[in-house]
């Protein structure tokens, strides 16, 4: 018995090895395409407000007037301030930084690592002698919300280089195992249990996790990041939580946003 | 405690905890054994609490590299440390024991989950 | 920190004005702490005061309960296109803001 279960635990770590990215992605939609037959994919960017119609209506009635909109603006400000050498943030990425987020994260052949939006908004930032910004702050949440918003309507289109498929295989192997004492996984959670009941909420579906950050969070009160959200997660099922844009969320993140190619972005959005 | 009783206990929490957490409940229950036995060994040579304490943080560093640390963990180093300094010997070496049953305890899911998750992947 | 203008937004039918606003304001309840282990003073919004063509049609007293960046929503009877509602508030730092919309 134990045998054929070592014989089938190989076989299986085998053939995931071999999958590669977009055989995965097409398993990973027709996994939830089956779960949810009733849903078309891209609307699970909504998360729970996809699955239970009373939360979709309140939470519709709080879009007239979404808390994340001072974010927005504030961001606007914060993204048109020059710098003290006279640049700005439209000088560090393509089409001057506007309509740009769908395209993160990515791999950045140079580093040899992850490049997510709040990095890269950071490496600006240095890259120009200002200081950067605490990826838990008000000013980082204010400018990924508004450079969010200038993506809205955009598709993911995630790319996974021969050089980055470490990366990405790192970040899936993190979202398939069990952690903290409670023993879940991202997957247990949002695959497996996807839609179902976790105490008082409803489990959403990983497909459409990365689509609408950063996010105002009622609980935060302010808007915050989805590697907040990773460690949030992590502390929740006994995990130690990482630090934001550690190595591991930004491969996680990398696998995630993979997960989500062809959905929607709708950032930023408003949370329970 | 015999290898009879051992078995009896694993079965009794796999069953009660069902498929999934059944690897906590397993940990859980080796975890309790493991302070038993411990419990047992220091009627001879009693360890100090600083030395528990030291091996504990060497474990969950350990775990904390592979990013399988525990909050378990953390809280118990906190309060040995915390008992230590406050001069209570056989109280903080009680948590520092439970700091390193929860940190071997995380280590091994970190080993565990490092062959096992492939085969949640949806095919 | 700056005072911000209270955001409204107001929607008519069949001579019912449903206004909802939105005002930025830390509500700072003064039991929370720094990091540091400071406490951070009280500052909330205490009145809030809504006049629709000058008249007063609500008024409201608030405590350290609400929320940071309250969001409100209240109808006004009797309302028609062209007529103003203003919605003011004064906090306990003597701190006041407005928002003014005319309906549509």
């Amino acid at each position: 018995m134990l045998n054929r279960l070592m014989i089938m635990s190989l076989l299986l770590a085998a053939a995931s090895l071999r999958a590669d990215p977009p055989s995965d992605l097409k398993a990973f939609r027709a996994f939830f395409e089956q779960r949810f037959a009733n849903i078309e994919i891209d609307d699970h960017r909504d998360g729970a407000y996809a699955l239970d119609a009373a939360k979709r209506e309140q939470w519709l009635s709080m879009e007239d007037f979404p808390p994340y909109e001072i974010a927005i603006e504030a961001g606007e400000a914060l993204f048109a301030e020059s710098f003290a050498d006279g640049s700005g943030y439209a000088d560090c990425f393509e089409n001057s930084g506007i309509g740009v987020k769908q395209t993160f994260p990515r791999f950045d052949q140079a580093a040899g690592a992850v490049l997510t939006l709040e990095l890269a908004i950071n490496q600006c930032r240095q890259a120009h002698s200002e200081a950067p910004l605490a990826y838990a702050s008000e000013a980082m949440g204010a400018l990924s919300a508004y450079m969010a918003y200038t993506s809205r309507g955009e598709t993911f289109a995630i790319t996974v280089p021969p050089e980055g498929l470490a990366a990405y295989n790192a970040g899936k192997a993190f979202f398939y195992a069990r952690r903290g004492q409670l023993n879940f996984s991202c997957a247990g959670c949002h695959v497996t249990s996807a839609g179902g009941m976790l105490r008082a909420e409803i489990l959403s579906a990983s497909v459409g996790h990365a689509t609408h950050w950063p996010t105002y969070r009622l609980k935060w009160e302010q808007v915050g990041s989805l590697h907040k959200r990773f460690a949030e997660c992590n502390e929740q099922v006994g995990a130690v939580g990482l630090a934001e844009q550690s190595p591991s969320y930004r491969n996680l993140e990398y696998f995630l946003s993979y997960m989500n190619n062809g959905m929607t972005l709708n950032g930023p959005a408003t949370r329970k | 405690m015999s290898w009879g009783r051992l078995r009896q206990l694993e079965g009794q929490a796999l069953r009660a905890l069902g498929g999934v957490g059944a690897w906590a409940g397993v940990l859980m229950v080796v975890g309790v054994l493991t302070l038993g036995l411990n419990a047992s060994n220091s009627q001879g040579k009693a360890p100090s609490a600083e030395a528990v304490l030291a091996h504990a943080m060497s474990v969950h560093d350990a775990a904390m590299a592979r990013d399988h640390a525990w909050v378990t963990t953390r809280r118990a180093l906190a309060r040995a440390q915390d008992l230590l300094d406050a001069g209570d010997e056989s109280a903080s070496l009680l948590a520092a024991q439970q700091a390193l049953q929860s940190a071997q305890a995380s280590l091994n899911q970190a080993d565990v989950e490092a062959e096992s998750w492939p085969a949640r992947v949806p095919k | 920190m700056a005072v911000k203008p209270v955001k409204m937004r107001g929607k008519l039918a069949e001579g019912v004005a449903e206004i909802k606003a939105l005002m930025p304001h830390p509500m700072e309840t003064g039991t929370r702490r720094t990091e540091a282990g400071e406490l951070i003073p009280a500052h909330f919004i205490q009145e809030v005061i809504c006049e629709h063509n000058g008249a007063l049609v609500l008024r409201a007293e608030w405590g350290t309960s609400v929320s940071k960046n309250p969001y409100f929503a209240f109808k006004v009877a009797e309302a028609k296109a062209g007529d103003e509602v203003v919605i003011r508030w004064l906090d306990n730092l003597g701190e006041t803001s407005e928002g003014r919309l005319t309906l549509k």
